[in-house]
């Protein structure tokens, strides 16, 4: 069918529009990447914009050079792995029993359970509670205090639910007992929606700074983002006093600070195609069940 | 219906029998559910009478229970705090022009997704727009300062076109504008997921016939696509005034700096200020019950209202 002008005319606008928000997304990431591969003075002379100027590796060679930020890289890819599969297993096994129709005192349970969701204690009592449980400065207090996301249980019910029945029918007849007809018929049926929740809880956690930063002060047990925090921010007192010249001499490069950003980010870029798929997937089940 | 009242009387009749039967059989679910409601009760309930000491001059020597009573004195002395008000004076206003900025621009970007018609591009551009909402808030914190601040790049490029440098990160009109941009940089594409599967369930035939009637491209989208997308509309914007009161923590932290806290300072920051960092545990904790109790009381309210508007709650 022949598009009228004016057709031609809204269609022109609405790509124009949406290239225009795509290239803005687009383009913080583009010019830190370019910044971070330049040579020093080019960015100090303003001449980095798209592409890297004077190509040089000296930033990233500092950064890997960092002792205390290679030790937070590692310290918290490990405790994402750890993070992440105790949140998955206890998510399983909060879910499962939840997603049964005729399980007993299921309404209580749920009700216990989806109370906090509206309701906590606030940031004081929840530092308080770490602090009597003697956590603070502890390797479990980044992982026990969020093993375990109502919003992602709930995910995890519905998708339990909406598996038809008659699956794990016959292996009840046949006499297996609820552990392993979870493990033997349900799981392997649910991978797509594991990989779903365990990319929530571990972007969660690369990303998640808060709590390390109300409860972690030993430097060895610094998460990745709490010492891009504290670089950011030693750096940032300097741009805001940046009319004292003596206090030039202190400021980290620009090219370096844009490095470690990009450092940082590695892993969640790694991982992003299949992120993006189970993200998109997970919010729809999330949106259709309300 | 003869099956449903056959087991009804079965129920009724050895109801107890059956609850030992089940629990014999089930026992294993209950024993699934003992970790996971150990870690409500550590993480969520254990701390909740905690709150009293809103009500009690903390000392942490003494402890929780053994702190003297002083009753409302906190809140009443918070009333008084200038900071405590302008914390919350900056709370509403970020909420509220986020609500009107921030709220439209999604589903402005989901419209114009939805009408383009080449499959590889429309992917290409999710890819993209999705990607800020992976990226953590000290990341954004940090790509902000090399974008925006004195010398960073978007004042480089205001400069060589002979403009003087916007000072976006240091004066309180420019830093809410910037507070605004970045938060919706950020969101903007990943909300537009719920818009656009909303769009998918469309039914088609309805925009065959009205392209058969002679319906332009711009009043579809008008009289088609956003009444079909209505309902979720309106249920997103009652989510959201529901969530007026409360702000998260971790944007306006990064964001903030000494020079704008004026307008920068939110209560959960000035939570975290006072309560922990000067560590008055009890006036931390009356601002966070204050704001609690106001929180649960919108969420409550604009379920209600969904309920009365769209028949349905949102739980």
């Amino acid at each position: 069918m022949r598009e009228s002008r004016s057709d031609r005319l809204f269609k022109a606008f609405t790509i124009f529009i949406v290239l225009l928000i795509t290239a803005s997304c687009l383009f913080p990431f583009l010019y830190i990447v370019s910044v971070s591969f330049s040579n020093k003075t080019a960015v100090m002379r303003s001449e980095v914009f798209l592409w890297p100027v004077d190509i040089d590796f000296s930033a990233y060679k500092s950064v890997f050079g960092n002792r205390s930020l290679m030790t937070s890289m590692w310290f918290t890819i490990g405790l994402t792995v750890v993070h992440t599969v105790i949140c998955v297993v206890m998510t399983v096994l909060c879910a499962y029993p939840l997603s049964k129709p005729d399980l007993k005192m299921k309404a209580p349970l749920l009700l216990f359970i989806l109370f906090t969701m509206y309701f906590s204690g606030g940031m004081i009592p929840g530092y308080l509670n770490i602090k009597e449980l003697g956590l603070l400065d502890s390797f479990w207090v980044l992982i026990l205090p969020g093993c375990l996301s109502t919003y992602n249980m709930i995910l995890m019910k519905s998708f339990f639910q909406a598996m038809p029945r008659e699956i794990e029918e016959s292996a009840y007849v046949d006499g297996a007992n609820d552990a392993v007809v979870l493990v033997k018929i349900i799981l392997p049926l649910s991978k797509a929606m594991l990989a779903t929740i365990a990319l929530f809880y571990a972007v969660g956690r690369w990303n998640g700074f808060m709590d390390a930063l109300l409860y972690i002060n030993d430097g060895d047990m610094y998460t990745i983002q709490l010492r891009l925090r504290q670089l950011i921010q030693s750096s940032q007192v300097s741009t805001l006093i940046e009319d004292i010249p003596e206090m030039k001499e202190d400021v980290i490069a620009e090219t370096v600070k844009a490095a470690c950003l990009v450092f940082s980010m590695i892993p969640v870029m790694v991982i992003y195609p299949w992120l993006q798929k189970y993200f998109v997937k997970g919010v729809m089940i999330g949106s259709v069940k309300g | 219906m003869n099956n449903l009242s056959f087991s009804n009387a079965r129920k009724g009749h050895g109801a107890r029998h059956s609850s030992f039967t089940y629990l014999r059989n089930h026992w294993i679910l209950y024993a699934m559910l003992l970790l996971p409601v150990a870690y409500y009760i550590l993480f969520h309930y254990r701390p909740l009478p905690g709150l009293v000491i809103a009500f009690k001059n903390y000392n942490m020597f003494k402890g929780i229970w053994e702190s003297p009573w002083v009753g409302f004195k906190y809140f009443k002395q918070i009333l008084q705090f200038e900071t405590f008000w302008v914390a919350v004076r900056n709370t509403m206003v970020l909420n509220v022009l986020g609500l009107v900025l921030g709220f439209p621009a999604p589903i402005i970007l989901a419209l114009f997704l939805n009408e383009i018609r080449n499959k590889t591009f429309k992917k290409v551009v999710q890819t993209i727009i999705y990607l800020p909402h992976f990226i953590s808030w000290v990341i954004v914190g940090g790509m902000m300062y090399q974008l925006f601040a004195s010398s960073g790049l978007i004042n480089t490029v205001v400069k060589a076109l002979g403009g003087s440098a916007v000072p976006f990160l240091s004066s309180n009109g420019w830093w809410i504008f910037t507070y605004f941009i970045v938060g919706i940089w950020k969101n903007i594409g990943w909300n537009t997921i719920i818009y656009l599967s909303a769009m998918t369930g469309i039914d088609q035939e309805i925009y065959e016939a009205a392209r058969v009637d002679g319906c332009s491209r711009f009043r579809m989208m008008v009289s088609i696509t956003i009444p079909c997308i209505m309902e979720t509309i309106v249920i997103m914007l009652i989510l959201a005034i529901g969530g007026l009161a409360s702000i998260g923590f971790e944007q306006p932290y990064v964001m903030q700096n000494s020079v704008v806290m004026d307008v920068a300072d939110v209560i959960s920051t000035y939570v975290y200020r006072v309560g922990l960092e000067q560590a008055k545990f009890s006036i931390g904790t009356a601002v966070g019950l204050a704001q609690s109790v106001i929180n649960f009381i919108l969420v409550l309210s604009a379920n209600a209202i969904s309920k009365r508007i769209s028949g349905k709650g949102i739980w």
